[in-house]
């Protein structure tokens, strides 16, 4: 038979342990009422930041729901001042099993191929060697190489990917290859 | 404010956490590939340190012993996440460069110990600044080696050229085996500077015992 005294002892450890989690919960949920604003706004800068720097003649886009496929979180139709179509901008999450998430936007020419690369966020060590300053790819026409670096093979391979999901995403006529 | 003095002296140099303890290992050797990346995982780390230290010491009374490593994890833990928070939105390119070691500070051994061994047995003031006082510890420990990593390694100080387009770096000091290399010799040269007083008085030992031991066989 279970002694009340031993039931109470770990119950008590429990509710203590449970209140010392609600505090810090607290205190973290207040911490992220204060970021939340900064964070999104950061993140929607640097968002248009990528898409004028991937068509430096982009005038104004428009979100294309139209488009929609795995990764994609937001696909984006990029005008020049004349009004005519320069591309499409792709707003996609790739995964490279080392950092987690990596958030790039992809531009995608009418052609269907891509033509330039920014990654807005990512938790990884190694990827800013395949970077600019601009945190820019710089190597979207080179085929796919190793590195022997831990973790910067899987930075690459992310990168890689996402390129080639876009590409296969629009080869099979949607958006600008239409 | 003697007591103060003493705890900051104790944590930047008589008992640094990093050069001393040789804690924290890792984030020493994958974050100073620069002098940037250093102090601001030094400063993160030392915030983390003054608040989970405060916060451990506050609630000494409350934590049951039998829980108090998963107590001390869900403090720190907590904390890592509001510095996260904070370094996302108002210090982007730092939380980029600094990456996966941000979150990896909840299983940094430093601040686990210094909850373990000194918070949890005093008081909030004393905690916090032995928290203030091991993360300056840390900082400066970092400092060190990204600054000899920096400089050799990639001819730059803060991301300022120093020695111009002519200077061809020595790539091993920001590579990985550059790191422990690097470590190495400055946990040596540390320990040497500190060991300065203790070897002057051995020598003079030494002397004292070898001039009564030569007096004697005169004698004899």
């Amino acid at each position: 038979m279970v002694n009340k005294k031993t039931v109470w002892g770990v119950a008590n450890i429990a509710l203590r342990l449970l209140v010392i989690c609600l505090a810090v919960a607290a205190l973290t949920a207040l911490v992220y009422a204060v970021t939340k604003d900064p964070i999104a706004e950061g993140e929607r800068a640097r968002k248009e930041d990528a898409i004028r720097l991937i068509f430096t003649e982009a005038d104004h886009f428009t979100e294309d729901t139209s488009i929609v496929f795995d990764g994609a979180n937001a696909v984006y139709a990029v005008f020049g001042a004349n009004g005519t179509q320069l591309g499409y901008c792709v707003d996609y999450t790739g995964n490279s099993d080392y950092g987690g998430a990596v958030n790039m936007m992809i531009g995608v020419g009418v052609d269907g191929k891509v033509s330039g690369l920014q990654v807005i966020s990512h938790a990884e060590t190694f990827i800013d060697r395949y970077l600019d300053d601009n945190s820019r790819y710089t190597g979207i026409d080179k085929a796919y190489g190793a590195d022997l670096s831990a973790g910067a093979t899987m930075s690459y391979h992310a990168i890689r990917n996402a390129i080639d999901t876009v590409e296969t995403a629009f080869s099979a006529g949607v958006g600008g290859a239409k | 404010m003697k007591k103060l003095l003493r705890q900051l002296k104790e944590g930047i140099l008589d008992n640094n956490p990093t050069l001393v303890q040789l804690l924290g290992m890792c984030p020493t050797l994958a974050t100073t590939t620069s002098v940037k990346n250093a102090v601001g995982m030094g400063l993160a780390a030392t915030a983390v340190l003054i608040f989970s230290n405060l916060f451990v010491s506050l609630l000494r009374k409350f934590i049951p012993k039998q829980v108090r490593i998963a107590a001390y994890i869900v403090i720190i833990s907590g904390f890592v996440t509001m510095v996260e928070l904070l370094m996302k939105a108002f210090l982007f390119s730092l939380y980029e460069s600094l990456g996966i070691f941000i979150p990896l500070i909840v299983v940094n051994c430093i601040i686990l110990a210094r909850a373990e061994a000194f918070a949890s047995k005093n008081k909030p003031l004393p905690s916090a600044i032995d928290g203030l006082a091991m993360g300056l510890g840390f900082t400066f420990a970092l400092l060190l080696v990204a600054t000899v990593r920096e400089i050799i390694g990639n001819g730059s100080f803060l991301g300022v050229s120093l020695f111009g387009d002519g200077y061809a770096p020595a790539l091993l000091l920001v590579m990985p085996a550059g790191a422990f290399l690097t470590l190495g010799f400055v946990i040596a040269a540390v320990q040497k500077i500190r060991n300065v007083k203790e070897d002057q008085a051995r020598v003079e030992k030494l002397s004292v015992v070898e001039a009564k031991e030569a007096k004697k066989e005169e004698t004899v």
